[in-house]
C-alpha cells in the first residue's frame, strides 16, 4: 500500500501539468484578446512600423504566461488529511482549500482535448452545497488520477458506513464481478442517433460559417477589385435558379451531416454501467468524458423522441441532479440512443418505481396561440422586412408565408404537446414541438411549487403553474386555474405524505 | 392501478390551500412603497428632463420615450397600489404560503422542510418604519426562493422560529 502513503503527504501534479496549464490558459487568453493579435493584420502602421515591438511584448507575455504556468504547477499540491482533502494553490496569493470528504458528491475523470495530446486526465470533484461547487485537478497520470479517485471513494465509503448498512442491508456487494451494462452504444446505433438529430442546429452553424466567410469574402473582395462582391453576387444569383436550389440543397446537406458527425463524435462509444450508487457513463471521441449519476442526487429525468427516433425505437434522456447553481442544457447528463426497455430501467433504478402509471392530466390551452402569435409575427417581420427593402417583395412575400406558416405551425405543437401529468408518486410534464419530451419529477422531489395568472388570463381562468426542483424548474403556460390549484394542494399533500428525502 | 382509487379517495381529505384565510402584510409597508415609487418617478422625470434639454432629437422619440415611461409607470402603479390588498402570507402546520401581485398574480407555497435557510432582513427605508423582509431559500436555483417584505418584527421572528424549530424536527 506504497500509494496510500503517496497522498497523505503533498502531491504535485503530472510535470506534464505545466503544458496543460499553459496551452489553456495561452488558449483563454489569445480568445479573450483575439482582437488585439489581429492588430498587425489590419492597420498598417504597427505591421511597417513597430512590428518587433509589438512581437517582443507577445513574447515576453509569453514568456510569463509560462513562468505563471510553472510556478502555479509547483503551487499546486494536493493532499488526504484525516477527513478532508487538501488542495494548496495560487501564484500570488497562495490558498489552502480544504474539502471535507462528507461534502465530496462525484468524483469523475474527464480529458479534453489538450490533456488527451499530452496523455494526462484531469480529476474533477464535485461537492454539494456550496457556490463554488466544483474542484479540478487538471493533470494527472491516468494510473495516479485512478488511485486518487480510489483512495477518495474508499475512505467516503467508510465514513458513508452507518448509511449505507442502514438501507442497503439486502444488496450484497458486487464488488469483485464485472459492472453490468445498461447501456453500450454500438456504432449502427450511434448511427441511429446521427441520423434521427435535430439537424436544425447544424444548419445554424452553416448559415453562421456562411455569413461570416462572405463577410470575410466581400472584404478581400472589395480589397482587390473596385467592384462590389454584393452587386456581382446578387446579380448573378437570381439568373441561375438552379444555383439558389444548389445552395439550398447544400446547406440542408451540410447541415445534416455537421450535426450528424457532431452528435457521433460526442456519444462515441457511450456506455451506461449500473454501479452501487447509480450509473458511470462514459462517451466521446475526442473529449472524453466520464460523469455519475447519483441516485440520491437525481432530481429530474427527461426523455426526448422524434417520429424518426420512434421508428428506431430510441430516444435521448437527459438526467438532472441537484446544482447550486442554474441547471442548463449542458450540465444535464444526456444519454442518447435508450430503447424503451433501457429507458424503465434507468427510470428504475434512479426513481425506485416503474412510470407506466396513469396520470391526472391538464393540457394547456389553445388560447395560448394567441401569447406566441406575436412572435410568430415577429419572426415573420424580422425575416420577411429585410428581403422585402434589400431583396425583391416577391421573394419576400414568398419568405414571409414560409415562416409565417413554418413558427405558426411550431407554435401549434408546441400547444398540443404541452400538459402536465400528476399522481400520487410523480409530476409528469410534457413539451416540445417538432421532437417530443416528457420530463419525470418525483413528488417527493418539489421544493415549492407556485400558480402564476397574470391580468389577461384571469378573465378565461388560465393560469401558469411553475415547479421548483433543486435542478431547476418546470414551467407549465396556460393550464386552467382549477386544475392548477388542484395540483398545488395535491403535489403538496403527497410531498408531506412519503418520508423520502429530497436529496 | 391501485393509486387511480387511492387518489380519489384521497381527494376530500387533501387540505385546500385556498381555503385558509391569509394575513395581509403590515400597511405601513404601502408608505414604503409610495416612497420607491416617487424617488423613481423624480428619478426618471429628471432623466427624461435632461435628456431633452441636452441632446436633439427628433420630437416624434421624445414623444415616444415619454409615453413609454408614463406607461411604464402606470403599470408599476397597478402593480404596487391596486396589488397591495393582494400581498398576503398563511402558515400552515406544514407550509408557508404566499401570494403577491396584480398584473400577474403569484401564488407560492413552499413546505417548511425544504427550505433550507431563512433570513431576516431589514433594509434602510425598511428600518426608518421598524418592518422587516423575510427570505426564504430552497435548494436548486433561486427562482424557488420566497421573499416576503414588510413584515413587523413579531411576525417576522415568530415565522422564522417557527421555520426553523419545524426544521429541526426533520
Amino acid at each position: 500500500m506504497s500509494e496510500e502513503l503517496n497522498f497523505r503527504s503533498p502531491q504535485r501534479q503530472s510535470f506534464k501539468g505545466v503544458f496543460v496549464l499553459f496551452i489553456t490558459d495561452l488558449l483563454k487568453n489569445v480568445r479573450q484578446n483575439f482582437i488585439v493579435l489581429l492588430l498587425p493584420f489590419v492597420n498598417e502602421k504597427i505591421r511597417t512600423d513597430y512590428l518587433w515591438i509589438f512581437l517582443l511584448i507577445l513574447s515576453s507575455l509569453l514568456l510569463f504566461q509560462f513562468i505563471y504556468s510553472y510556478k502555479s504547477y509547483l503551487n499546486y499540491q494536493f493532499y488526504i488529511k484525516k477527513d478532508a482533502l487538501c488542495l494548496d494553490h495560487g501564484v500570488f496569493k497562495k490558498s489552502n482549500l480544504e474539502i471535507p470528504f462528507y461534502r465530496i458528491q462525484n468524483i469523475s475523470i474527464e480529458q479534453n482535448i489538450i490533456q488527451r495530446i499530452l496523455g494526462v486526465v484531469g480529476l474533477k470533484i464535485d461537492t454539494a452545497g456550496a457556490k463554488s461547487s466544483e474542484v479540478r485537478i487538471k493533470a494527472l497520470s491516468e494510473m495516479m488520477a485512478n488511485d486518487l479517485k480510489r483512495e477518495l471513494v474508499e475512505i467516503k465509503k467508510t465514513i458513508d458506513v452507518p448509511d449505507e448498512t442502514k438501507k442497503n442491508t439486502t444488496v450484497s456487494t458486487n464488488q469483485g464481478t464485472e459492472p453490468e451494462h445498461v447501456l453500450k452504444l454500438g456504432f449502427s446505433q450511434l448511427l441511429k442517433v446521427g441520423i434521427s438529430s435535430n439537424f436544425f442546429k447544424g444548419i445554424g452553424i452553416i448559415f453562421l460559417v456562411l455569413t461570416s466567410t462572405y463577410d470575410m469574402l466581400s472584404d478581400l473582395f472589395n480589397v482587390f477589385y473596385d467592384d462590389d462582391l454584393n452587386d456581382e453576387l446578387y446579380r448573378s444569383i437570381p439568373k441561375t435558379l438552379s444555383f439558389t436550389l444548389f445552395m439550398i440543397f447544400f446547406i440542408l446537406i451540410s447541415g445534416f451531416i455537421i450535426t450528424m458527425a457532431s452528435v457521433m463524435f460526442k456519444y462515441f462509444n457511450l456506455s451506461v454501467l449500473n454501479r452501487k450508487e447509480g450509473f458511470q457513463v462514459n462517451y466521446g471521441l475526442l473529449k472524453k468524458e466520464n460523469k455519475f449519476i447519483k441516485t440520491q442526487k437525481t432530481q429530474i429525468i427527461e426523455r426526448e423522441t422524434n417520429p424518426i427516433k420512434k421508428f428506431f425505437d430510441i430516444s435521448n434522456v437527459y438526467v438532472s441532479q441537484a446544482s447550486s447553481s442554474r441547471v442548463n442544457q449542458k450540465q444535464k447528463i444526456g444519454i442518447v440512443g435508450v430503447n424503451d426497455q433501457q429507458f424503465h430501467k434507468i427510470f428504475q433504478t434512479l426513481f425506485k418505481t416503474d412510470i407506466d402509471k396513469q396520470f391526472y392530466v391538464a393540457r394547456t390551452d389553445i388560447r395560448y396561440l394567441i401569447r406566441s402569435f406575436w412572435f410568430q409575427v415577429l419572426m415573420t417581420l424580422l425575416f420577411g422586412l429585410p428581403t422585402y427593402f434589400f431583396i425583391d417583395p416577391v421573394v419576400a412575400f414568398v419568405i414571409g408565408s414560409i415562416i409565417f406558416i413554418a413558427v405558426g405551425m411550431i407554435n401549434y405543437l408546441t400547444v398540443i404537446k404541452s400538459y402536465v401529468g400528476y399522481d400520487a408518486l410523480f409530476l409528469k410534464i410534457g413539451s416540445g414541438s417538432i421532437h417530443t419530451k416528457s420530463s419525470y419529477i418525483p413528488t417527493h422531489k418539489v421544493q415549492s411549487i407556485s400558480v402564476r395568472q397574470s391580468i389577461l388570463q384571469r378573465s378565461s381562468d388560465l393560469s401558469d403553474l411553475i415547479i421548483n426542483t433543486a435542478a431547476g424548474s418546470k414551467k407549465i403556460n396556460f393550464i386552467p386555474y382549477d386544475k392548477a390549484i388542484t395540483i398545488m394542494n395535491n403535489t403538496n399533500y403527497n410531498l408531506h405524505q412519503t418520508k423520502e428525502e429530497w436529496m | 392501478m391501485s393509486d387511480f382509487s387511492n387518489l380519489s379517495v384521497k381527494l376530500e381529505n387533501i387540505p385546500d390551500f385556498k381555503s385558509i384565510e391569509l394575513t395581509p402584510i403590515h400597511p405601513k409597508f404601502r408608505r414604503i412603497l409610495s416612497i420607491r415609487y416617487s424617488i423613481a418617478l423624480i428619478l426618471s422625470a429628471l432623466v427624461l428632463s435632461t435628456l431633452i434639454y441636452y441632446v436633439s432629437l427628433p420630437l416624434w422619440s421624445y414623444s415616444l420615450m415619454i409615453f413609454v415611461t408614463l406607461t411604464i409607470f402606470v403599470l408599476i402603479y397597478l402593480e404596487f397600489f391596486e396589488g397591495f390588498p393582494n400581498r398576503k402570507f398563511g402558515i400552515r402546520e406544514l407550509d408557508i404560503i404566499y401570494q403577491i401581485g396584480f398584473l400577474v398574480k403569484k401564488e407560492t407555497i413552499v413546505p417548511f422542510n425544504r427550505i433550507q435557510h431563512i433570513e431576516v432582513t431589514q433594509s434602510l427605508l425598511l428600518r426608518k418604519f421598524n418592518l422587516y423582509s423575510l427570505l426564504i431559500y430552497t435548494a436548486g436555483e433561486s427562482s424557488g426562493d420566497l421573499k416576503i417584505a414588510g413584515l413587523d418584527h413579531h411576525t417576522a421572528q415568530k415565522i422564522k422560529s417557527k421555520v426553523l424549530q419545524e426544521i429541526e424536527d426533520e
